[in-house]
């Protein structure tokens, strides 16, 4: 008889574990014929990481999809919208006082079907004396204004300019723990695991947790984090390390406060490039968080904590800062025989694009949709998804290394090492060579499992003043009328939308008293 | 503009409210809010429809006089010309404010500037000695009225959001000139999600007294038809 898969178990209390089994709890939950059950084990000994406060446009969906009403969520995590992404000093080093900085935007550059807007700007076009983001979209005007992408009458999810959020990660996890367990029927046990118990084929058949109970099931989730205890230790899968293209190995993390309650609240993630590494600032709705991720190979930790607390300033005295060793790299394998990993388990990057939820969702939603519902099924599923996460984490480590080998920063060897030829994956050396004379298209990013696709890389390669000539494929681009027509049609918008969208904490306060309609 | 101030027995003695008002303050608002109170008479006049709020994105219902900002195809100089006038419309020159921000003590405030008003011609509002007159007791008693039934009506469109009950309406009006316009931002109650209540929530609308209003409501939507006729005559 074949054999059914019916019981999974999600080891690990993170917020990889309770996403992957809140998704595949609705996903089920949606079929009343399933007989499908989903448990999450979480030790009460291990603690989660707590940094991660940025998320992907796509938890938009995977929220909408699970049924969280948004103002609750904004309410109950301290979330804040997040625009995009502000890279500071990343091009140049700061000359003097004055810093240089671009966007990374989460709306697209602006385009038609006939012309494709940013060509025509590397054809010199457009207000040359306003940035590169600023003439593509709109966005970058309401960021610059510290305004919401949305006004209190846009309904729950919807919005005027694209956005995800930033969070608090723990609030984060306990939110999506109530609603898995109290709304999507997710069986929450607690127990520290203490053995994997392996069959003859080599499948996990249980685990044994301290106090001697154990729990068998068809299908087990790994979202144990950096210890991978499933995939790595039980099932001996090997990481594939990645610092040889990716440097940075440790965060040093603090919490700060606003000056006050009427602060406003930035409107991006601020990365600004440092000595050696870069910082995230990310503004929630009481507190910021800010964190430095540097290579301890090209400098100390105590040089990196200065370089944190020179950041924040006078606030920082009185503050405690967090160090988190990193590990960069992925498994040689994510899904062996029975047993999948999602989240740091799988893998780890540094967070400048804030990878890391948008890959779990991505692991939640392929294993949800394409779920293995017999013993049969398990090896193709596992040739799959293998594939598809090679792929996206190949494709990931290529855009973050985009970031530091277009910088033309001189002023320590981690920025020079950083475009030493032998450190740049091959893939990336082509294409950063092709776009030297062809503007990047989107047969540059020919597979469904992209996750930073033509837009992305068109705001961080010419936000950063990347040269493309195009004067050999210059006749490709003679409707110079229409692309005038159309970057004064962004100018249009940014001027309405500037008068129209109201200041971020405004909307925030706004939200949490009146909260979001659903239409 | 409107100048509101609170009014005071002291600045306002000599002040008189002219008797006949036919309310052409309101002859270019093209929607205005109404009380869940008033459906039924205004309904046999207006399409009542669901706007949101600017301030603070909740729904609320207004009786809809026209298509667009400006248009008002019931008045006829120099007056309405239908069965009912709102009462957020008779209210006029008179509304409550609390005192303080967070006061519960509510006041009468006039627009001091309104055609209404009059130190001539009209009914005073205070006598020789100050005390408020008949006509300002009935003010009084009126906007009280006003502002219970119009939390009344905050609680029954909560309820209706609560239930995702809302739907946005797709008005398509046709200009004089043929061209085809979209009116946004109006929002009507979904039958088939009413339909689809459970039938505790269903019986829940029934006790609190929410269906009678929200068939009217949907009758209502009917006069969308007389406001094309009407602006066709024009």
């Amino acid at each position: 008889m074949e054999h059914r898969i019916q019981n999974i178990l999600v080891v690990g209390g993170g917020t990889s574990g309770w996403i992957t089994a809140a998704r595949l709890a609705k996903k089920f939950s949606a079929d009343k014929n399933s007989q499908v059950s989903i448990s999450l084990i979480e030790s009460p000994e291990v603690s989660g990481i707590g940094v991660g406060e940025g998320t992907f446009p796509t938890m938009r969906e995977t929220l909408q999809f699970l049924g969280i009403p948004e103002a609750e969520f904004i309410k109950f995590c301290n979330a804040t919208f997040k625009q995009g992404i502000k890279f500071v000093n990343w091009e140049n080093s700061p000359q003097g006082a004055s810093n240089n900085s671009y966007y990374h935007l989460f709306n697209t550059p602006h385009s038609t079907k006939e012309v494709e807007l940013v060509d025509y700007w590397l054809q010199g076009l457009g207000n040359r004396t306003i940035p590169f983001s600023h003439n593509l979209s709109e966005q970058a005007f309401i960021c610059d204004a510290g305004l919401a992408p949305k006004k209190i009458t846009t309904p729950e999810y919807r919005c005027i300019a694209n956005y995800a959020y930033h969070l608090d990660a723990k609030k984060f996890v306990e939110f999506l723990r109530d609603w898995s367990t109290q709304k999507l029927g997710v069986n929450h046990l607690i127990g520290h695991i203490e053995k994997v118990n392996l069959d003859d084929q080599g499948f996990i058949d249980s685990v044994t947790t301290k106090d001697q109970n154990s729990i068998s099931a068809d299908l087990f989730v790994d979202c144990t984090g950096f210890s991978c205890l499933l995939l790595g230790q039980a099932l001996e899968v090997p990481f594939v390390d990645k610092s040889d293209v990716l440097f940075v190995d440790h965060a040093i993390a603090m919490q700060v406060p606003y000056a006050n309650e009427l602060q406003p609240i930035e409107c991006c993630t601020v990365s600004t490039a440092h000595e050696a590494g870069w910082t995230w600032d990310i503004g929630l709705q009481t507190r910021r968080g800010v964190g430095y991720v540097y290579s301890s190979a090209h400098t100390s930790h105590d040089r990196a904590e200065q370089v944190l607390r020179q950041y924040v300033g006078a606030q920082s005295e009185n503050l405690s800062a967090n160090k988190i060793p990193m590990k960069t790299g992925y498994r040689e394998k994510f899904w062996h025989k029975n047993c999948v990993a999602v989240g740091f388990s799988a893998g780890f990057l540094e967070p400048l694009e804030s990878t890391a939820l948008v890959l779990v969702e991505a692991a939640a939603t392929l294993i949800s949709e394409q779920f293995p519902h017999t013993k049969d099924y398990l090896p193709i599923i596992e040739k799959k998804f293998n594939q598809s996460f090679t792929y996206r984490f190949e494709r990931i480590i290529e855009f973050v290394k985009l970031h530091y080998c277009i910088s033309k920063r001189e002023d320590n060897a981690f920025w020079i090492d950083n475009r030493k030829q032998s450190s740049i994956p091959e893939r990336l050396l082509d294409n950063l060579e092709f776009w030297k004379y062809k503007a990047p298209s989107a047969f540059d990013f020919p597979s469904i499992f992209e996750i930073f696709t033509l837009d992305s890389y068109q705001w961080i390669l010419y936000g950063m003043n990347y040269h493309t000539d195009l004067s050999l494929s210059g006749s490709q681009y003679n409707d110079s009328k229409q692309a005038n027509k159309e970057f004064n049609k962004v100018k249009g918008l940014s001027s309405a939308l500037v008068n129209q969208l109201p200041p971020h904490r405004e909307l925030i306060n706004k939200i949490l008293e009146f909260g979001l309609a659903k239409v | 503009m409107s100048s509101v101030v609170f009014l005071s027995s002291h600045d306002h003695r000599d002040l008189k409210l002219i008797s006949k008002r036919f309310f052409p303050h309101a002859k270019n608002h093209h929607m205005c809010y109404l009380l869940v109170h008033e459906f039924p008479q205004a309904a046999l006049n207006f399409p009542i429809v669901f706007i949101k709020d600017e301030d603070t994105g909740q729904f609320k219902p207004v009786a809809m006089f026209g298509f667009k900002e400006g248009e008002n195809v019931f008045y006829e100089e120099p007056q309405w010309n239908s069965t009912y006038i709102p009462a957020n419309i008779r209210r006029h020159p008179f509304l409550m404010s609390p005192k303080t921000e967070n006061d519960q003590d509510w006041s009468i405030c006039i627009d001091k500037d309104s055609e209404y008003l009059s130190t001539i011609d009209g009914e005073a509002l205070f006598d020789s000695e100050g005390k408020p007159s008949q006509q300002l007791e009935d003010v009084k008693v009126f906007l009280a009225d006003f502002i219970e039934k119009d939390h009344l009506t905050t609680a029954f469109t909560k309820q209706l959001a609560s239930l995702d009950l809302f739907k946005q309406n797709s008005l398509v009006i046709t200009e004089s000139n043929g061209e085809q316009v979209k009116v946004n931002g109006v929002y009507s109650i979904d039958e088939e999600k009413l339909n689809d209540l459970s039938d505790s929530d269903f019986l829940m609308l029934k006790n609190r007294g929410f269906i009678g209003p929200i068939y009217t409501h949907l009758t209502a939507l009917g006069q969308m038809e007389r406001i094309k006729i009407l602006r066709n005559l024009k």
